[in-house]
């Protein structure tokens, strides 16, 4: 360094004054770029973006969605569009951390006539919230968080139902299943906690008792002395969700400590293939009942299996959840067709109207939006339930227990828990 | 007092895997003055290694095998494409342990790539759970144990009793020293190394069995639980260590059971912490002595 | 300009900052310093819990206030600092080399596994939301603006830091941290202070880390443990490493390369044709990819070029020297 004292901090200055002349310029150019009309229709393709984790270990999410998406993709293109254009599916990547989650969302907005986000998680639904209601996009949250039960923000809509029903489905099922003491026991991750509340108000109200909640941490090579712990209080049943590496330890020392004697009822994450794989098929069998919604058998659901086999292949199978985003996208779209604009507030204004009674019953996209270029007022009924939302934007849904067949690799839905049940049953 | 003592019966099997971690671990470090952050992936590579051989013959001998020759290798890897070149160059010891990292985070994506994130079941039948004395063990827990403490005690001998032990020591003691006596000590550390991998290898075997399922991420956990073992036990010390190993197994299985396992890795790492502070050549050693205590 | 590159370029900036700050801790003092992203996190926690508003159940969270950002974010930086010096207190008492960077991992595991399990705390593994666009009403902009506001803020705020450095660089201190970097004991044997120094730059760096952390916070408006992990420090340690460690153009350089170009390419490769399918396939192969790169990059340059592309330059004595008699015997 040869320059003198102050020759430096004149250059220091420069460099200050010139950046703050960018923040005026750049704020500037911001203004010019706002733009909403109302009535917009669509000049060229409209895009839906799905945002949710592509990689790392929740990867599986974000392929169920996108997976969801396409099937609907295809749908709606043979249906005859949205408003006469194409839909294109586009694809961001969140890594399922709210940190990655930002640009993420922004890159997915940055496409041309964006007309509503499919996603993303619990994990990231906090960073993306306020980017999406600035944006006046209509978003489909894809994720349980029971946070969301009350949701007041008009841009977010969940098309599954909230954790909280399923947890009251849990405890349902095990008390009318002649369990009366359980355990609790979920693993420390922000979507797992949000299920001992529900699970442990439910089945109290209906007359069991909790013996033990016992929450633990992902990854430990052993859980031996708490396994050990639950076992001394003697309960009827575990409920729990972990992930898969979790569970394999857990389920391995409950084995050896007391041979599975405790029958165990989980979430739909313990209905994943990577779940039942991690503790062996024949355990899940043997030992594990998991509840989840149910997709309901029906026109909707068949035409889904339908446009799924033709996308995907005759002996694919879809992926859980995948219905969830069919539902989203095709609901998404009808919206779109009956406010007859792409403009987020439409769509949004129109989304009830779509998607809930009164009106003509209607279950695939061709024959909705038929209805819809009649004037006919339509109640889309979705591949995964009848997607009839209420006041806080949220759906409510069968769901069923389900049963792990060793021999196909399928899960074997066993008993179903109405919504009706499940109302009563809520505390 | 019941439950205590079934802790306790956990807490050993806990402990002999970690012994045998931590003793390779920190004959690594004896022979190179360098902390291997990549020791855990050792283990890894020894889990995945027993799991194809197992797949594809069905035995658990070929399988153990397998894992231990897989994490010689890697070991001996480690050593000659990188911890050996580094400390030819002049590296200071913390750079190397930087340089490690680096290949932990390298092991640790390739295995990503090539196997997948997702976790792999490897469940062998433990068998059903009998009271040892006052303790609840399966035979696999029995097996696990007895073949820790074989494998260690044949260690000790082989530092202590055989002349590439005495080669060992002296290049821990003082490379430089050891060098001009004519002993070739890359060479030694080389192979100190592979030895170090062979039992770092079987320990990643027997993890992964005892805790029924892995994924490339499971050596790297298991080796920060290693760190404090070793490091509480005094770096580079092989009896020091296996004693630290016990401790810090015992602990983590109690706090895991009375306080609560989400705290688990904090709790070790607290304890890493005051003993550092405290007595920061581990707790049973003094400066003196040789890697043979 | 795109709102996807405005969003890279503000967390280039913020990232910035981080890298300036952990130059301070490394690249001048040189003390590999893992607990370096639980200053970002408090940083960032303790602005959210500034801000937000009291909790509503079923959320928990200590303070619950509304300050103006500027504000909290101060307070934010202090409370940094002031882990930073219990940390920097316990840790660079006696320990360097590998001892330090054990205690200083243990000590970042501690605050994660704490922040995410005690609940109390920061609301565990739920985190903070709700810090919609701080400053965005006082000066009247709206969503499309203020993202060009928040953007050119993050430069200035970098430039800032970057000219602070630049200072400091050159300054008696940031020469004393040097030389303690390079010899300790011949710094001991001119009557520095050691511990007093080094303390002093560990803590200078923990308030940029928190530093980092406030405006992270407001970027991303919420925080919880999915945004961090112990070992996103990695990817600091290689931009540092890469751009050159010490320089403060080079770490510029390295955020640049390390955190901007390697970070944001796997975002387009699958866009890409062809590779589309394979990220379809096996959706972890390219953040393996990646990991495996900057893994493979810290190896490399360590190995063949420790002083970075942009290598600090050398203070050289260019005074004439004093004649010096050779002693005849």
């Amino acid at each position: 360094m040869n320059l003198g004292r102050s020759d430096r901090r004149a250059g220091a200055w420069r460099l200050v004054a010139s950046s703050a002349a960018t923040v005026v310029l750049l704020a500037a150019c911001g203004n010019n770029t706002t733009s909403t009309s109302s009535g917009k229709l669509p000049t060229g393709p409209v895009t839906m973006g799905v945002l949710s984790c592509f990689t790392g270990s929740l990867a599986s999410l974000g392929q169920a969605m996108l997976q969801g998406s396409q099937v609907a993709q295809k749908a709606i293109n043979d249906g005859g569009g949205i408003l006469g254009q194409q839909l294109t599916i586009a694809h961001a990547d969140t890594q399922c951390d709210e940190a990655d989650s930002v640009p993420a969302t922004r890159q997915l907005l940055a496409a041309s006539n964006v007309v509503g986000i499919i996603g993303p998680e619990t994990q990231e639904i906090n960073a993306v919230t306020p980017i999406v209601t600035s944006a006046k996009i209509p978003t489909q949250f894809q994720g349980g968080s029971t946070l969301f039960d009350k949701n007041s923000n008009q841009w977010l809509w969940r098309d599954s139902p909230s954790d909280s029903q399923l947890g009251v489905a849990m405890a349902l099922y095990a008390y009318k299943k002649g369990y009366h003491n359980a355990a609790l026991i979920f693993y420390s991750d922000i979507a797992a906690q949000t299920f001992p509340p529900p699970i442990t108000a439910t089945f109290t109200k209906l007359g069991g008792k909790i013996v033990t909640n016992i929450t633990i941490a992902p990854g430990q090579t052993s859980y031996r002395t708490q396994v050990q712990q639950v076992i001394a209080l003697n309960p009827d049943v575990i409920f729990t969700q972990t992930d898969a590496p979790t569970a394999a330890v857990l389920f391995r020392n409950f084995k050896e400590l007391d041979n599975l004697a405790i029958p165990f009822v989980g979430t739909d994450v313990t209905g994943g293939d990577d779940f039942l794989k991690a503790i062996t098929y024949q355990v899940a069998h043997d030992h594990l009942i998991s509840v989840y919604g149910t997709s309901v058998t029906g026109a909707a659901a068949d035409e889904f299996n339908k446009v799924f086999a033709a996308v995907n292949g005759a002996n694919q199978q879809p992926l859980a959840n995948a219905n969830y985003a069919y539902d989203a996208v095709i609901s998404q779209a009808l919206a779109i067709d009956k406010a007859n604009s792409i403009t987020g507030a439409d769509i949004n204004a129109a989304m009830t109207s779509v998607t809930n009674p009164p009106g003509t019953k209607c279950d695939t996209y061709k024959t909705c939006l038929d209805l819809i270029k009649a004037g006919t007022k339509i109640n889309f009924e979705g591949a995964s339930g009848p997607l009839d939302f209420n006041q806080y934007h949220n759906v409510f849904g069968p769901y069923a227990a389900f049963q792990q067949d060793p021999a196909s690799g399928q899960q074997v839905q066993l008993d179903v828990l109405s919504a009706a049940d499940l109302a009563a049953a809520t505390p | 007092m019941h439950e205590a003592l079934l802790t306790l019966g956990f807490g050993i099997v806990t402990a002999s895997i970690l012994a045998l971690s931590a003793v390779a671990f920190t004959l690594e470090y004896a022979v190179t003055n360098v902390a291997n952050v990549s020791h855990g992936e050792i283990l890894t590579v020894g889990a995945y290694a027993a799991y194809l051989v197992h797949q594809r013959t069905g035995s658990a001998i070929a399988a153990a095998i397998a894992a231990a020759i897989a994490g010689g290798l890697v070991a001996l890897a480690m050593h000659s494409a990188v911890i050996g070149p580094f400390i030819r160059f002049g590296a200071s010891p913390t750079v190397v342990f930087i340089a490690t990292l680096g290949v932990s985070f390298v092991l640790q994506n390739v295995l990503v790539i090539f196997f997948g994130a997702a976790n792999v079941a490897y469940t062998l039948d433990p068998g059903a759970p009998q009271h040892i004395g006052p303790f609840l063990l399966t035979p696999l827990d029995i097996e696990i144990v007895v073949s820790a403490i074989a494998i260690t005690a044949a260690l000790f001998l082989i530092i202590s009793r055989t002349k590439f032990g005495k080669a060992l020591r002296a290049v821990s003691q003082n490379r430089e020293l050891a060098r001009v006596t004519g002993i070739n000590a890359t060479r030694v550390a080389g192979a100190t190394f592979f030895l170090a991998g062979l039992v770092a290898g079987y320990a990643g075997f027997i993890l992964a069995e005892s805790v029924g399922s892995f994924n490339p991420y499971f050596g790297f956990g298991f080796f920060l639980i290693t760190l404090t073992a070793a490091v509480a036990g005094g770096l580079g010390k092989a009896f020091g260590t296996l004693v630290g190993a016990v401790m810090v197994g015992l602990i983590l299985e109690f706090a895991g059971g009375y306080i609560s396992a989400s705290y688990n890795l904090a709790i070790a790492f607290a304890i890493l912490a005051v003993v550092i502070l405290v007595r920061p050549r581990g707790l049973f050693t003094n400066a003196r002595r040789t890697v043979f205590e | 300009m795109s709102a996807y590159l405005i969003s890279v370029l503000t967390e280039g900036a913020i990232f910035g900052i981080m890298a300036l700050g952990l130059n301070v801790i490394w690249g001048w003092s040189g003390d590999f310093d893992l607990a370096y992203y639980g200053y970002i996190a408090i940083g960032a926690y303790m602005t959210l819990v500034l801000t937000i508003g009291p909790a509503v159940a079923p959320a928990h969270y200590i303070l619950g206030l509304q300050l103006p950002y500027p504000v909290a974010a101060v307070i934010a930086v202090v409370t940094a600092m002031a882990v930073g010096l219990i940390v920097g207190l316990i840790a660079l008492r006696h320990l360097r080399g590998i001892y330090f960077s054990i205690v200083t991992l243990g000590a970042v595991y501690v605050m994660y596994v704490v922040a995410g399990q005690y609940v109390p705390l920061f609301d565990g593994y739920n985190g903070l939301s709700g810090l919609f666009d701080p400053m965005g009403d006082y000066f009247g902009f709206d969503y499309q603006s203020y993202q060009y506001f928040f953007l050119g803020l993050s430069l200035v705020l970098f430039v800032l830091v970057f000219l602070l450095m630049w200072r400091i660089s050159g300054s008696r201190f940031g020469m004393a941290l040097r030389t303690l970097r390079e010899d300790e004991r011949a710094a001991a044997a001119f009557g520095r202070d050691i511990y007093r120094l080094k303390l002093k730059g560990y803590v200078l760096g923990a308030g940029l880390g928190g530093f980092a952390g406030a405006l992270f916070a407001a970027y991303l408006s919420a925080f919880n443990p999915s945004a961090w992990s112990p070992v996103e420090v990695i990817v600091l340690y290689s931009a540092v490493l890469v751009g050159g460690r010490g320089n403060i153009w080079g770490v510029a350089l390295g955020v640049l390369i390390m955190g901007v170009l390697v970070q944001e390419s796997t975002r387009f490769l699958p866009q890409l044709p062809g590779l589309g399918q394979l990220n379809t396939l096996h959706p972890q192969v390219l953040l393996a990819v990646r990991g495996a790169v900057i893994g493979l990059v810290l190896v490399l340059f360590l190995r063949f070029r420790p002083q970075g592309l942009l290598p600090e330059r050398r203070y050289v004595d260019r005074e004439p020297t004093l004649e010096v008699t050779a002693r005849t015997a």
